[in-house]
């Protein structure tokens, strides 16, 4: 088999669209990455969820290293406002947990050259599930209580609601970006060694990539694409992507994804 | 010249309660700096009460820009500590050092001690356990094909209690600590030997989730079952506070156990 080319992502890299009736599709020909596939003749193999985020994205790759032999790798880094909440009644804190538990593979492309992936949410009694911290669980910061003199103060955070605490606590401070850079790290880990870019781009510009990325001492392979596909597609193509979408407002038509393919990734390749 | 550095909780900081039960840290009570002594080494310990893995890695980074490193001995702690913080812009201006609070030498003066600051600036950050005494029994898990969003029940629950249950308990817990240590593994070029100080910390076998670890290698076998197959130590009833051990226990730890992770410990 010919190299394989892999592309990880969230609702945007799954074809996701909205049909005439108002239905949420999946793995449609809406997907920059089976455009690419299918104007470059390349093997391809991509894992994506809806809500998908860095957190999922090394036990992704760690699958599809064991399936194929790869020759770059794209990963469209996604918001920060998303994470993981599991169950395991196991309780053997991960011993019995193989790296693709979640793994569903759903059917390949109308024209076999793309493979595509997806996480269920249950294997067998363990549970996973993607959480976003979307506008309507937020709720208003009530203010930090910590002082130097009672350094407990600050417990009171640990009897907040778990969302309130996980958004004001964790997801909106400097231990997302040391999570976010970790996971990055493992990924260069993985492929280190090895002639395999990586390159992290975003479809847009309300998602951060951080620039402060030098926490682990820096990268072998992955690198990140700091000009948006938005940006770029505006920027070269007077493309106004975000007018350019389906019946949901966030998701973006057929158009937008053949230009992310022909153009904007090939930039990518060229320029980083 | 090249250092050691030992990397730890309350058990690497010299942690001893004195005559009047008052928690007096970096003392002698401590197997990273009776080892180094042994040795005659130059060392460096990073070290905190609560520590976790979740803090080796920015540790680690952070001293192997300050000094050259031949190896590294990290103490494996609880899984049930995690870390919550305060800081402004995603951490955009965040510091390897930004927590970093240098003390005194050993007296010798070949030990550099580490620890970290809650406060610097606009960042906080803070280690928390999910001890028994702020436990909350588990409450069942919802979830219905029907309805997928039936589970989102767990958001409205206390932080502690999701955190433990739907967290710290499971499978996502092994993922980030193999994470934490491929990041070492990543950054180094030297041997690192994470070892137990006693079999209530868990150490995973399932440890091959993001492919082999080329520099860091695990303890087959917790300090407290070496001591006693060893030494005959039963180093459960050689405490000061029942949770940290006395001076008997650290020396053999420097004297016997650290010897045996270099001997044994094989990538």
């Amino acid at each position: 088999m010919s190299k394989v080319t892999i592309f990880l992502g969230d609702s945007h890299s799954a074809g996701y669209t909205i049909d005439n009736d108002g239905r949420a599709l999946h793995w449609t020909d809406n997907n920059y990455a089976e455009i690419y596939s299918s104007i470059n003749n390349q093997d391809s193999a991509i894992y994506a969820q809806a809500g998908g985020c860095n957190r999922k994205f090394p036990v992704w790759l760690s699958c599809m290293l064991d399936r194929y032999n790869v020759n770059k790798i794209f990963i469209q880094s996604t918001h920060w406002n998303r994470y993981l909440v599991a169950n395991d009644p196991n309780l053997d804190l991960g011993e019995s947990y193989r790296v693709d538990a979640f793994l569903e593979r759903n059917e390949d492309s109308a024209n076999g050259l793309v493979h595509r992936y997806t996480d269920k949410r249950y294997a067998g009694n363990r549970y996973e599930a993607l959480m976003g911290q979307f506008e309507e669980y937020w709720d208003k910061y009530k203010g930090f209580k910590g002082s130097i003199n009672n350094p407990q103060g600050e417990f009171d955070i640990l009897e907040n609601q778990y969302r309130y605490t996980k958004l004001w606590h964790e997801a909106l401070t400097h231990l997302q970006l040391r999570d976010y850079i970790a996971d990055m790290t493992v990924i260069d880990h993985m492929v280190r060694n090895t002639d395999i870019p990586v390159y992290v781009w975003t479809i847009n510009n309300r998602i951060h990539l951080p620039k402060n990325t030098d926490l682990y001492r820096g990268f072998d392979n992955v690198r990140f694409i700091y000009n948006s596909a938005e940006d770029f597609l505006f920027e070269r193509h007077r493309m106004k992507i975000s007018k350019m979408l389906v019946a949901d407002n966030e998701h973006y038509n057929y158009d937008v994804h053949t230009a992310i393919a022909e153009k904007y990734l090939p930039y990518i390749e060229k320029n980083y | 010249m090249s250092r050691t550095l030992f990397i730890g909780d309350s058990h690497s900081a010299g942690y001893v309660l004195n005559n009047n039960d008052v928690a007096e840290f970096w003392t002698g009570n401590n197997y990273a700096e009776i080892y180094s002594d042994l040795n005659n080494i130059n060392s460096a310990i990073y070290a905190l009460p609560g520590g976790s893995n979740k803090k080796y890695p920015v540790w680690i980074s952070y001293l192997l820009d300050q000094y050259s490193v031949d190896e590294i001995f990290i103490q494996s702690t609880y899984w049930n500590r995690s870390i919550i913080g305060m800081s402004p812009n995603y951490g955009e201006e965040l510091r390897k050092d930004q927590f970093v609070k240098r003390m005194d030498d050993n007296e010798k003066g070949n030990v550099h001690r580490y620890t970290d600051l809650f406060f610097n600036e606009d960042y906080f950050e803070l280690m928390f356990g999910t001890y028994h005494n702020i436990w909350t029994d588990f409450e069942g898990f919802r979830f219905d094909f029907d309805n997928p969003h039936a589970h989102e029940n767990v958001y409205e629950k206390s932080y502690k209690y999701t955190k433990m249950w739907h967290e710290e308990f499971t499978h996502l817990q092994l993922r980030q600590y193999l994470s934490d240590l491929i990041v070492i593994d990543h950054m180094v070029d030297v041997p690192v030997y994470v070892w137990n100080i006693n079999n209530r910390v868990h150490m995973p076998t399932n440890r091959n989730l993001f492919g082999k670890f080329k520099n860091v290698s695990f303890s087959p076998m917790s300090a407290e079952d070496f001591l006693l197959k060893n030494n005959n130590m039963k180093i459960e009833t050689m405490q000061t506070d029942g949770e940290h051990y006395n001076k008997d226990v650290h020396a053999a730890i420097a004297e016997h156990y650290l010897p045996y992770l270099k001997n044994e410990c094989n990538v």
